[in-house]
């Protein structure tokens, strides 16, 4: 009974609501709850919101497509790479520009062409770059 | 109107009705029990219409094997648990990190009008792991059966006796560490 008396936890007090409200919350609450039952409205839609937009889709694909198709025609038309482009891609890999200043490093290796060319593609240069330098 | 009779509706696929009564009889209820557990009116009230769209879509599949009260607490208490989560998932923190933000919300709460005492209690009920906070509730606050809780939390009645001792511990010793 004493130890009953000392758990604070039997105060009264503790069990009561602490927590308020704003004035009138339940009575809106209701309504509010009571409208989830409600069916939901539905809005007509006509043919062409609903066409819409697999229309768009199949425009952009079309787009993409076309795009595509330009692309790859105008790139085989003009394979040829400029002066510029070229210095641009000797920068950008470095193995292949040391095999483009003579091939010394290489062939102090014992490696003849085709095992320098197989290795410039294993580095990831491009076989038309390697293809062009050769015409040159 | 009640349980029974609601349940009664219910069978008989007159859900509207019987989700009228149900919004009567337990939106306040429900609405403390998930207060308890978010300390924040706003949280509470959003997640309340969650509930209750979810009790009105599952009333179809309700079928008076369990009480009626029971099997709205249990929604309840799901969809606040999830709540929490996502509240941990989102800020990426840990279960009791989660506990933390609670107990200041408790603070900050401007509907919070109990005593230092009552204050210090909700925020060391925060501060428990998620099972005890919920099973001390139930337990301390709605003197809930433990039988009741355990068809709510699909608990076994040892197992929620044993967290509701263990919570009471925790906070018996976290109020008497406080000098009131």
């Amino acid at each position: 009974m004493d130890n009953m008396e000392k758990d604070i936890l039997h105060n009264s007090e503790l069990k009561k609501n602490p927590y308020g409200l704003p004035d009138g919350y339940f009575d809106t609450l209701k309504k509010d709850l009571i409208k989830c039952s409600e069916p939901q409205k539905v809005v007509p839609v006509s043919i062409w919101a609903r066409l819409a937009p697999m229309l768009a889709m199949a425009a952009t694909f079309a787009l993409l497509i076309a795009a595509g198709t330009f692309y790859l025609r105008n790139s085989a038309a003009n394979p040829g790479l400029t002066e510029e482009d070229w210095y641009v891609f000797s920068d950008q890999y470095s193995e292949f520009a040391i095999y483009e200043s003579g091939n010394e490093q290489y062939a102090d290796l014992g490696m003849d062409d085709e095992d320098i060319i197989e290795y410039l593609i294993y580095t990831g240069v491009d076989e038309h770059i390697i293809e062009l330098s050769k015409q040159q | 109107m009640r349980d029974t009779e609601i349940k009664k509706l219910c069978q008989n696929g007159d859900y509207e009705l019987a989700f009228k009564a149900i919004v009567e009889s337990y939106s306040e209820r429900l609405y403390w029990h998930v207060r308890r557990l978010l300390c924040s009116h706003e949280d509470t009230n959003d997640l309340l219409q969650d509930i209750f769209i979810k009790i009105w879509t599952a009333m179809p599949s309700f079928r008076g094997d369990s009480q009626l009260y029971t099997w709205l607490y249990r929604i309840a208490t799901n969809e606040t648990l999830n709540r929490l989560r996502k509240l941990r998932r989102e800020n990426a923190i840990s279960l009791d990190a989660v506990g933390e933000i609670l107990a200041t919300r408790v603070d900050e709460d401007p509907y919070f009008n109990g005593t230092a005492l009552q204050r210090e209690l909700h925020k060391a009920i925060q501060k428990l792991p998620e099972k005890q906070r919920l099973v001390f509730n139930l337990r301390y606050f709605d003197e809930m059966k433990y039988e009741d809780i355990a068809e709510i939390t699909g608990t076994s009645t040892g197992a929620l006796k044993a967290s509701y001792h263990h919570a009471y511990n925790k906070i018996k010793e976290a109020l008497e560490a406080h000098e009131f």
